[in-house]
C-alpha cells in the first residue's frame, strides 16, 4: 500500500533534482515536442502544484469480447427476466440490490461498497445506431468514438494528436497499443504489465543506450514504418526510466497482486503506483479479454467480474489518500451488450445496448441513461439503445482532459452528470 | 524475370523467414524463377511434422497426465524452431499466416496436443484448395472447443463458430446478414468433439436437417454445404486473397485493385499454392510498396532471428529460464498459439510501441551473448557491419544505422544487439 510519505518523498526528490536528476524524463520535453508546455506536459511547477490543483486522469478499462450487461447490473424484479434468461439467469436471492429493481452480480460486492458510498455511475443502454454484430466492427467503432468507418484515428488518439508529442501523456499497459490511443501521428506509449521497475528498464550500460538512441533517431528514415520503429525506440528511453523510476517510489498495491486481482490488478498496480507517484499521464488503458460468453456463462463471467471487482475496488482502494488519486476516474465499457435471450449452450450471441460503469472518488454516483425495456426489443431480439456512448466520452474530454469534445468527436454529444 | 539480390532477399523474408548468405548466393546463380519454384514446391513436402517428444495425448490429458501449460510453451518452441530451421520456408510460414487466417488459442482449447493437431492440419492441407481446408478446420477438434461448437441445441443454436466463419474466416464483415447467421448457425447444430474419442462427430439427434435459407441457397443445408457455398461466394476470394497479400506484400482491402488481379489465379480451384505463386509473381510484389510496406510479425522477427544465428530453443536456456522465447514474445504481443482473439493480430504500427521497443532490445542484446558470433567476429573491423547485414538478409544500412554501428564496430556482441534492433530490420 502506497504510504503518503513515500509518495511525498518522491515528489521532493522530483522537484529539488530538478531537470538533471532522477526524473529527467518527465521534466523535459521530448525531443521532437514544441518549446512551450502543453496541456499534460509536466513541469517542475505543475509537479509542485500537484498537492493544490491537480489535474483528473482517465482510466479506461476495456473488456474484451462483450461483458453481458444484463448479468451484471441484473432487473432481477422484472419478470421478463427470468423468463428470457432461464438457467443462465442470475438468482434473485443472490443479487446485491442497487433500488429500482436492479442489483448487481453477485460477484461485485467491492462495487457494491463503491455504489452504496456514492462513487459508481452506471450508465444505462449504452450504444450507437444500427448495432454491429461483429466484435471487431463493434470495438472499432468505440475506440474511433465514430460509427464512420473512414475514421481510423482513436478517440484518445486525435487528443494526443491535437496536444504536442510527450510520449508520458497517455500510457497503455501490455505491448499492443489499442486503437483508441493512437492518432494519426502521435501514439500512446506501452509498458509492460509489470511492477517491477528492473523489468521496464532497457538492458544496457548508459554509453551502449546512447548508441541506441543515435540509431533509433527518427529522421533520416526512408519509410514510413521505419520512423515509426525508431520513434518508439526513443521514446523508449525515456518513458523506461520515468516510470522506473516511478515504480521505485512507490510500493505496489498488495491486494492487486493477488491472484483473485489476476492479470487486470497487475495492470492497475502498476497504474496505482504511477498516479501516486506524480506522473503527468493523463489518461491510462488497461484490458481484460475473454467475456465472449457464448457457452458456459454463469461460471466464465462470475470468475472474471470477480477479477474486475477485485482490482477495480483495490485501485481505488490504493489511490484513495492523494489528490492525484482522489481524482482519477476508472471508466469501464465492453464492444457490445448480450442478446436477451439464452442460446443452449447455456450462453448468450452478441447483442447491442449495454452498461457502461465510471467509478472514482470524484465521480457522482448513480444511475445515468434510460432502463432499457425487456420486452420491447430490436428486430435481433436485442436491448434498444438510449445512450449513445459518445456522451461518456464527451463527458470525460470535457470534465478530465478539460477540451471541447467537439473537434474530437465531430459533433457535440449532450455530456452526462458523472463529474 | 531478371532479379537482383536485393530482390530475392526480399522474397525470402516475406516468403520465409529470411535467407543465409550461401542460399542467396545460390539463388542469386538460378535467378527469381527457379528459387520460386523451388519455395512453391517445399508446399508439397513431406505432410506433418512429428510433435516435439512428451506431447501428452488427448486421452492421457483427460486422465489428469502430463502439464498442459508447460507442452504448450513447449510447443510454441518447437514451432520457431521449424520456421528457423525448415528446408521448406515459404510452407513454414504459410502455417504461420493460416495461424492468423484462423487465430485459436490454447488458453480456451485446453490441450497442447490439440494444438499440434491444428498446426499439422495447416502443414498438410494448407497450400491446397481452401474450401477442402476449411471444412477440416470447422472440425478440427482445437477449432471446436475454442468456438463452442456442439454446445448447443437443434432449437436454440449458437451463432459463434457461423459468424466467425462468414465474419473472419471466409468472407468478411458486412457481406451477409444477421438472418445468414441464424441459418448458417442451424446447419452446424450436432457437430461436437465427441470427448470419448477426441474426434470430430456429428450428434444426428441434435443437428437440425430442416429447410435454411442462406446465401441465396434454399434446402436442408449441412455444415459442410455452408463451407462449400461461403468459400466459393466471389467476395471470399477477395477476402482470402486481401489477407494473405496483406502479410506477404502490404496492407489492403478486399477492395484493393491489386486483390482483383490475383483473384483469377485463385477462384478458378480455390488452391491457395497457386495464389501464393501469383502473388510472388506480381510486379507489386517487389516495388517499393511492398519493399517498406510490413513490420515484421514479432514471431518472424525472432525466428528469422533464429534462422540467421543458427539458434534453437535451448540455445536461450543459457539465459537461465526454459521460457525464454515464450517469455519475450508475449512482452512483443505475439505468441503461437495464444492470439488475442478470433480476430488475431493486427499489422505494422500494432506491432510498434515503447513496450515492443524494451522487449526488442531484451531479445536482441539475448541473441548477442547466446549466439556464435565468430563468423562476424573474424572479419576485419571495417567489414563486420556488411557482414551482420549479409546474414541478416538486408540490402545494408542507412546512413542513420551506420553511423550508430560504427560507435561500437569493435564490439561485436553490440553491433549485433544494434542491428537485429535498427528499422531496417525490425521492418521490411
Amino acid at each position: 500500500m502506497p504510504t503518503p510519505l513515500s509518495r511525498r518523498r518522491f515528489l521532493q526528490g522530483a522537484a529539488s533534482l530538478g531537470a538533471a536528476g532522477a526524473l529527467r524524463g518527465t521534466l523535459v520535453p521530448a525531443l521532437d515536442a514544441p518549446r512551450h508546455p502543453t496541456p499534460g506536459t509536466a513541469t517542475p511547477q505543475r509537479i509542485r502544484a500537484a498537492g493544490a490543483a491537480v489535474e483528473p486522469t482517465l482510466v479506461l478499462v476495456t473488456l474484451y469480447g462483450g461483458n453481458d450487461g444484463l448479468n451484471t447490473v441484473v432487473p432481477y424484479q422484472d419478470p421478463a427476466y427470468e423468463a428470457q434468461r432461464g438457467a443462465i439467469a442470475v438468482k434473485a436471492d443472490t443479487v446485491l440490490d442497487i433500488g429500482n429493481g436492479l442489483g448487481l452480480h453477485p460477484a461485485l460486492t467491492g462495487m457494491k461498497s463503491l455504489w452504496d458510498a456514492g462513487k459508481l455511475a452506471i450508465i444505462r443502454g449504452v450504444g450507437y445506431p444500427d448495432p454491429n454484430y461483429s466484435h471487431f466492427a463493434s470495438m472499432d467503432i468505440w475506440q474511433a468514438g465514430s460509427t464512420a468507418n473512414d475514421v481510423t484515428t482513436g478517440w484518445i488518439g486525435r487528443w494526443l494528436d491535437a496536444t504536442g508529442a510527450d510520449p508520458m501523456r497517455a500510457i497503455s499497459l501490455g505491448a499492443n497499443v489499442p486503437s483508441a490511443f493512437a492518432g494519426a501521428r502521435q501514439q500512446a506509449s506501452a509498458i509492460a504489465p509489470s511492477s517491477s521497475p528492473y523489468s521496464q528498464l532497457p538492458p544496457g550500460d548508459p554509453a551502449f543506450r546512447s548508441v541506441y538512441k543515435m540509431l533509433e533517431r527518427p529522421s533520416h528514415r526512408p519509410s514510413q514504418l521505419e520512423l515509426l520503429v525508431a520513434r518508439s525506440g526513443t521514446n523508449m528511453l525515456q518513458v523506461s526510466r520515468v516510470v522506473a523510476d516511478a515504480l521505485r517510489h512507490v510500493p505496489a498495491p498488495a491486494v492487486l497482486g493477488t491472484s483473485a486481482a489476476g492479470y487486470l490488478g497487475q495492470q492497475l498496480a502498476v497504474v496505482a503506483q504511477l498516479i501516486e507517484a506524480g506522473l503527468p499521464t493523463r489518461a491510462f488503458h488497461v484490458s481484460l479479454q475473454g467475456f465472449d460468453t457464448h457457452a458456459g456463462e454463469l461460471v466464465t463471467q462470475a470468475q472474471l467480474l470477480q477479477q474486475v471487482d477485485t482490482s477495480v475496488a483495490g485501485f481505488l482502494e490504493a489511490i484513495a489518500r492523494s489528490p492525484r488519486g482522489q481524482r482519477a476516474v476508472v471508466v469501464l465499457y465492453t464492444e457490445f451488450g448480450r442478446r436477451v435471450q439464452a442460446n443452449a449452450s447455456g450462453g448468450t450471441d452478441h447483442g447491442a445496448a449495454n452498461d457502461a460503469f465510471v467509478l472514482g472518488h470524484s465521480v457522482r454516483g448513480g444511475l445515468y441513461g434510460d432502463e432499457p425495456s425487456l420486452t420491447r426489443l430490436d428486430v435481433d431480439g436485442n436491448l434498444v439503445v438510449s445512450t449513445d456512448f459518445r456522451s461518456i466520452y464527451a463527458t470525460c474530454l470535457e470534465q478530465i482532459l478539460g477540451v471541447d469534445a467537439k473537434p474530437f468527436l465531430g459533433r457535440s454529444w449532450p455530456p452526462l452528470g458523472f463529474l | 524475370m531478371q532479379a537482383t539480390r536485393s530482390q530475392l532477399a526480399h522474397l525470402f523474408r516475406r516468403a520465409g523467414f529470411g535467407a543465409l548468405p550461401a542460399e542467396l548466393d545460390r539463388a542469386e546463380a538460378r535467378g527469381w524463377d527457379a528459387t520460386l519454384e523451388e519455395l512453391l514446391a517445399g508446399l508439397n513436402g513431406a505432410g506433418a511434422v512429428p510433435p516435439p517428444a512428451g506431447l501428452t495425448s488427448f486421452a492421457e490429458a483427460n486422465r489428469g497426465r502430463g502439464n498442459g501449460w508447460d507442452e504448450y510453451v513447449g510447443l510454441g518452441a518447437w514451432w520457431l524452431e521449424q520456421m528457423a530451421t525448415t528446408r521448406a520456408p515459404l510452407r513454414e510460414k504459410l502455417v504461420l499466416l493460416l495461424h492468423c487466417q484462423f487465430p485459436t488459442a490454447y488458453d480456451k482449447v485446453g490441450y497442447a496436443s490439440l494444438m499440434y493437431r491444428q498446426n499439422a492440419l495447416f502443414r498438410t492441407l494448407g497450400p491446397g484448395p481452401f474450401n477442402v481446408l476449411t471444412k477440416a478446420v470447422s472440425q478440427d477438434p482445437a477449432m471446436l472447443i475454442w468456438l463452442d461448437t456442439g454446445t448447443d441445441e437443434k432449437y436454440h443454436p449458437n451463432e459463434n463458430f457461423a459468424r466467425e466463419l462468414m465474419e473472419r474466416f471466409t468472407m468478411g464483415v458486412g457481406t451477409y446478414t444477421e438472418e445468414d447467421v441464424r441459418q448458417s448457425a442451424r446447419a452446424f447444430t450436432g457437430w461436437a468433439l465427441d470427448w470419448n474419442t477426441g474426434k470430430f462427430r456429428i450428434y444426428e439427434w441434435d443437428h437440425d436437417y430442416g429447410r435454411k435459407h442462406f446465401l441465396g441457397h434454399v434446402g436442408d443445408l449441412s455444415g459442410d454445404d455452408v463451407v462449400e457455398i461461403v468459400t466459393h461466394t466471389p467476395v471470399s476470394a477477395r477476402w482470402v486473397t486481401a489477407r494473405l497479400w496483406s502479410w506477404l506484400a502490404y496492407p489492403v482491402a478486399p477492395g484493393d485493385p491489386v486483390v482483383a488481379e490475383l483473384v483469377p489465379a485463385y477462384s478458378a480451384d480455390l488452391n491457395i499454392a497457386s495464389l501464393l505463386r501469383a502473388m510472388l509473381n506480381h510486379p507489386l510484389f517487389v516495388a517499393p510498396v511492398s519493399r517498406q510496406g510490413l513490420v515484421k510479425q514479432p514471431i518472424e522477427w525472432v525466428a528469422g532471428t533464429m534462422r540467421a544465428f543458427g539458434l534453437t530453443s535451448s540455445s536461450f536456456r543459457k539465459e537461465g529460464r526454459a521460457d525464454y522465447l515464450h517469455y519475450v514474445l508475449s512482452q512483443l504481443g505475439q505468441v503461437p498459439f495464444d492470439p488475442p482473439n478470433v480476430g488475431g493480430w493486427g499489422d505494422n504500427s500494432y506491432w510498434l510501441s515503447t513496450a515492443a521497443s524494451l522487449a526488442q532490445l531484451d531479445f536482441a542484446m539475448t541473441v548477442s551473448q547466446v549466439a556464435d558470433l565468430s563468423e562476424i567476429h573474424r572479419q576485419p573491423v571495417a567489414l563486420r557491419a556488411e557482414a551482420l547485414a549479409n546474414l541478416l538478409s538486408i540490402d545494408g544500412w542507412s546512413n542513420a544505422t551506420l553511423a550508430a554501428l560504427n560507435h561500437v564496430r569493435h564490439l561485436t556482441p553490440e553491433l549485433v544487439t544494434l542491428g537485429l534492433v535498427s528499422p531496417e530490420y525490425l521492418a521490411n
